[in-house]
């Protein structure tokens, strides 16, 4: 666990909590109360079987009955609410922890979190977060819980021989506490390799079932085959080890809770024999026991999910932790603001993505007049959809300046930077929800018949008025329900609504055939009305004539004529 | 599944008879103490034969614990091995692009949420038939007239919670169905969220979650409040009945002379009766999960199978020369399709001769490359090569005569020379690196850290769109087969990279027969022949 250093990983997930965490003190006040009842309940029927056996009418055992009523009902209730607080708090405080984490990895997307950007990482990531549901009622609760009901035991015991309470005390603390942490320590290796292996598994089976075709064709089905069983063999041995360590703290732990029976039972006939007890007391001691033990055995096998809980939470608080890529200007501070006559200029900007890695740009220079229309080209790899990704800050150049309007983007801050440039990128998102929404992330306050129009402009109208419920139209995971070309319409449509004063499409039209292509084209000329607008292309489109070609060569801008 | 958990459920019932035995002595120990006045000494044995019962009662516990995971383990292998060998004989086809996650997820996470069903909800259900019934056996020997307590309250228990559970059951299927919807959202807020920046509303995506995660848990607390209320009746049901065990014993050992060692015992042994019912509700949420993931597996094991699957080398009748191939009359409909990819098209590729493929998207391109691939077989009409239907050949052997250049290859884990053996996986590296030279592979391999025996793919380096292709044609070459089947090879490669490729498909190509699907005008140059599809059919053909 790298996040192990500063305070403990739990400590701060909690910490996030603020005040929520009174909801799970409540649960466990409530569930002390449930087994609190169940000890009450137990001691009242023991001696009041025990009072029955030595006198000859019912009279003197109304209040012994009225007070095993008493519990049983208060038991019931008290169970009821604890679930009911319970998951009433743990819902709000998974509330809490989703905006925390999204809130907390905002500042660092794309570019800190440039290796969690494959699916199953991020995959991770969700379920580590989901996790988090097991932290108030399975690990928080549940000590809260058994250390009340075992105070409410031995002040039971106490009150017949402070001996009685010591013995159970001692079994407590052996089965609540020690037996946990000896547990524990054989336990969290295995269960961090079982987890490895776990993710290990599901990547391969991603990568398996997206190679299928590539593996049926080429008839290596067993490359995945073999992949997956040597997989299989590996965490059975660790499953193994682990389910004996899980079923030796069970069989401890039942153990543990039995002696602790056996042994309170024998100091009692002891004390009995002594005449330090009454008799009709000695039934009261095992049965007393038994009840305090319900709360405190099932610590031994919190273990698990204090390691699950404690290692989803460490993954996240390490992404969390992350330095951003791109510093904000101060706070508070008053940002010079672009004109908005799209006016974009490099000058001796030097890039790398990596600080080992090489220079993708190096001293790039070039300036884009305001109303610009323009064509970037270059080989593949050459650093054209870098310069798209400096403009919306998700990086920052090592050297050089970039000014919008003439003002240095590093002072006016992001928000006035992706105000004034709008990027169509290749991987750029499309949520999983309607044509519409997705359209309004570039200007929520759009009417339809505006969308309709930019529809149109990108050719994509037809399209959508063919889908069922039009613009309500879900577009699925991933806008899997539309065509590559379709998707790279719908962004297209998405980025002119924002209206920037400048736009890059970076391959944004690589999908489309070429009739489309020049319809989409013409339409985005049309749209943007001699605002600056820059394809970015290997192939720059045949029907986009440029006022000025740029290409980018060896971390150069050159100008084409 | 219970047959499977056996083991378990023996060491379990064992346990059970334990707990019984150990009541009955602890009933004895007080009794003989309180009422007959002995002391320690003479208690003692019967401390020892509690404490000697205990021993094998945990030992019963730990032999439970582990069969069932033994259980799980088998259980889980076979489910696994079972689902991808049928995913193979479902072919890439068959499968839909859009399905791999969920697919993947099922083989991976999936098929591991059987493992707590298996160990906990399975067992935890047979005791619940098994314990109560052995319980209720000992209390009936002790003491007949307990019974009706428990005769009344079990079954009434039993009755709400099938009435109860029944509506409980749907509405935590929705629950669950929502949940995973919920964790959908999530994950696409998240996957989003560079856009969400880039249109400054990361601030909007937040609040969204906000709203959304808040309203899920509301909608999911009203579910869940009749789900307490079953457990409040089943609470209640059980200290009620503990209360009027204890009561009633006590009145009939005043009235009736019934002995304290009996009472005792009966009380003892009555939360035991209730207990199992209570264990096997803490294990519903196992056994929702684990219904689920099953429900999961039988969906895509009900997925209609489009080519036996192949595991390991196949041997049969390789064609030495180029066939000459042709589709006759074929016509074919994807099984959720409405109209037909294919409608009647006939199509001829001569010996040798390189056929490019244009049209619009839609016009059934692909589905005559996964023909030629065998993914999908033709619901009329034939495919034949050398005059043999490809029907009458085993497909792993067919496609040992066919090389493919997929739109988008997959790169494997592992070194970039693995990824080229998948050609053939005995090639020498010098034939390696004859394939990676024809591909025009070897100027950005050698750049790599450590060259041909670079770790590419998932988590090792990344390769560029331009890069995989040229690794995919350097496959095609190694595989040297007569017949070779490219989509859109150059889609991902800029001008100056185009030239070089076009160059090595020529190269490729000579001498066999191949099919190349193409988009760009670079690509149908090299074809001896070009083909315009349309909905299905063949509208033009010439040079």
């Amino acid at each position: 666990m790298s996040a192990g250093e500063g305070p403990p990983v739990l400590r701060r997930m909690i910490a996030v909590f603020g005040r929520l965490r009174w909801w799970v003190v409540l649960a466990g006040l409530l569930s002390a109360l449930t087994l609190g009842a169940g000890i009450g309940l137990m001691s009242m029927a023991g001696y009041l079987i025990s009072r029955s056996a030595i006198v000859d009418a019912t009279e003197g055992l109304t209040l012994a009955i009225v007070g095993v009523r008493f519990f049983a009902i208060t038991r019931a209730v008290a169970r009821y609410l604890e679930r009911y607080v319970g998951h009433l708090g743990t819902f709000r405080m998974l509330t809490r922890a989703r905006v925390w984490f999204f809130a907390g990895i905002e500042p660092l997307a794309p570019a800190a979190l440039a290796e969690e950007r494959s699916g199953d990482l991020l995959t991770r990531i969700v379920d580590d977060v989901e996790t988090l549901q097991d932290l108030p009622l399975r690990v928080m609760a549940p000590p809260i819980a058994a250390a009340l009901a075992a105070a409410v035991g031995s002040v039971v015991l106490g009150a017949l021989d402070p001996a009685l309470a010591v013995v159970l005390v001692v079994f407590l603390l052996l089965c609540g506490v020690v037996l946990p942490l000896a547990t524990r320590r054989s336990s969290t290796a295995l269960t961090d390799a079982l987890a490895a292996d776990r993710a290990l598994t599901n990547a391969t089976s991603v990568e398996g079932v997206s190679a299928l075709a590539d593996l049926v064709a080429y008839g290596r089905e067993d490359l995945f085959v073999d992949r997956l069983a040597e997989l299989t063999e590996r965490r059975r041995t660790t499953e193994r080890r682990l389910a004996r360590v899980r079923a030796t703290n069970v069989a401890l732990s039942v153990l543990l809770a039995g002696l602790a029976v056996v042994a309170a039972l024998a100091l009692g006939v002891a004390l009995l024999a002594d005449g330090r007890i009454e008799g009709v007391m000695l039934a009261v001691v095992p049965l007393a026991v038994i009840a305090t033990f319900e709360g405190v055995a099932p610590l031994a096998a919190s273990f698990e999910h204090v390691d699950r809980t404690r290692a989803a939470a460490g993954r996240l608080l390490d992404l969390v932790d992350r330095p951003p890529a791109v510093a904000e200007p101060p706070a508070g501070a008053e940002l010079p603001v672009p004109s908005g006559e799209g006016r974009v200029e490099l000058d001796g900007v030097r890039f790398r993505y990596r600080p080992e890695g090489d220079d993708v740009l190096a001293g790039a220079t070039f300036t884009i007049p305001a109303g610009a229309q323009v064509a970037v080209a270059g080989p593949s790899g050459a650093g054209k959809s870098t310069i798209a990704a400096l403009l919306l800050r998700f990086w920052q150049p090592q050297a050089g300046m970039i000014r919008l309007d003439g003002v240095d983007l590093a002072a006016m801050g992001s928000e006035a930077a992706r105000a004034t440039v709008a990027v169509v990128a290749q991987h750029d998102h499309l949520f999983d929800t309607t044509v519409r929404d997705n359209l309004r992330l570039g200007d929520a306050d759009c009417d339809d018949d505006h969308l309709w129009s930019v529809l149109a402009a990108v050719a994509l109208d037809d399209v959508v008025r063919a889908m069922p419920g039009g613009l309500d139209a879900r577009v699925g995971e991933d806008a899997g329900r539309l065509s590559g070309g379709e998707r790279q319409r719908l962004m297209i449509a998405r980025a002119l609504l924002a209206e920037a004063p400048v736009l890059v499409l970076d391959e944004a039209t690589a999908h489309l055939d070429p009739a489309t292509e020049q319809r989409v084209v013409e339409g985005i000329t049309a749209w943007r009305a001699g605002r600056t607008t820059v394809h970015v292309a290997h192939h720059p489109p045949v029907s986009f004539s440029p006022d000025l070609v740029l290409e980018v060569r060896d971390g150069q801008v050159l100008e084409r004529a | 599944m219970a047959v499977a958990v056996g083991g378990a459920i023996g060491a379990h019932t064992v346990a059970v008879l334990c707990t019984i035995a150990w009541s009955l002595l602890l009933a004895a120990a007080v009794d003989r103490a309180f009422v007959g006045g002995e002391g320690l000494g003479a208690v003692a044995p019967v401390l020892v034969a509690m404490a000697a019962v205990l021993v094998v009662r945990s030992a019963a516990g730990w032999v439970a614990e582990v069969r069932a995971d033994h259980a799980s383990g088998r259980l889980r292998a076979r489910v696994r091995a079972d689902l991808v060998a049928h995913l193979f004989a479902v072919g890439p086809a068959g499968l839909g692009r859009e399905r791999t996650g969920e697919v993947a997820g099922t083989v991976g996470a999936g098929v591991d949420a059987l493992h707590d069903h298996v160990t906990r909800f399975v067992p935890a259900a047979a005791m619940a038939v098994v314990a109560p019934v052995l319980v209720f056996v000992a209390i009936a020997v002790l003491d007949p007239w307990t019974t009706l307590i428990l005769l009344f309250t079990g079954p009434m228990l039993i009755l709400l919670l099938a009435v109860i559970g029944r509506r409980t059951r749907a509405l935590t299927e929705r629950r669950f169905d929502e949940l995973g919807w919920l964790s959908a959202f999530y994950l696409d807020m998240i996957r989003g969220l560079p856009t969400l920046k880039a249109f400054r509303r990361s601030g909007d995506g937040a609040d969204t979650i906000e709203d959304v995660s808040r309203r899920f848990g509301d909608t999911t607390m009203e579910v869940l409040r009749t789900a307490f209320q079953t457990s409040l009746v089943m609470e209640w049901a059980a200290t009620a009945a503990t209360a009027l065990v204890a009561v009633q014993v006590s009145f009939r050992m005043i009235e009736t002379g019934l002995p304290f060692g009996t009472g005792l015992a009966v009380l003892v042994l009555t939360p035991e009766f209730f207990l199992p019912f209570r264990r096997l509700a803490l294990e519903y949420h196992a056994g929702q999960s684990g219904d689920a993931a099953l429900a999961r597996i039988a969906e895509i094991e009900a997925l209609p199978a489009c080519a036996p699957p192949v595991l390991g080398p196949v041997d049969g009748p390789t064609f030495e020369h180029p066939p000459a191939i042709e589709l006759v009359g074929v016509r074919y409909r994807y099984p959720d399709a409405s109209g037909d990819a294919l409608d009647g098209l006939d199509l001829g590729l001569g010996a040798g001769e390189t056929v490019a493929l244009v049209g619009l998207s839609g016009a059934g391109k692909t589905t005559v490359a996964r023909l030629l691939l065998r993914f999908v077989d033709p619901s009329e009409g034939h495919v034949r090569a050398d005059g043999v239907a490809l029907t009458d050949l085993d497909p792993a052997a067919w496609r040992r005569s066919v090389a493919w250049v997929p739109q988008s290859p997959t790169i494997l884990a592992g070194t970039v020379a693995d990824n080229v053996r998948l050609g053939d996986p005995a090639a020498s590296d010098e034939r390696v690196r004859a394939a990676l030279e024809l591909a025009r592979a070897t100027t950005f391999v050698d750049a790599l850290p450590a060259g041909a025996d670079t770790v590419v793919g998932e988590r090792g380096l990344q390769l560029s769109g331009g890069q995989r292709q040229r690794l995919a044609i350097a496959r095609a070459a190694l595989r040297d087969a007569p017949v070779v089947v490219l989509d859109e090879p150059t889609a991902h490669l800029d001008d100056e990279l185009e030239a070089e490729v076009v160059a090595a498909i020529a190269e490729l190509l000579r001498d066999r027969t191949a099919l190349v699907i193409a988009h760009r005008p670079s690509t149908a140059a090299m074809a001896d022949r070009v083909v315009r599809l349309e909905a299905g059919r063949v509208v033009g053909s010439g040079r």
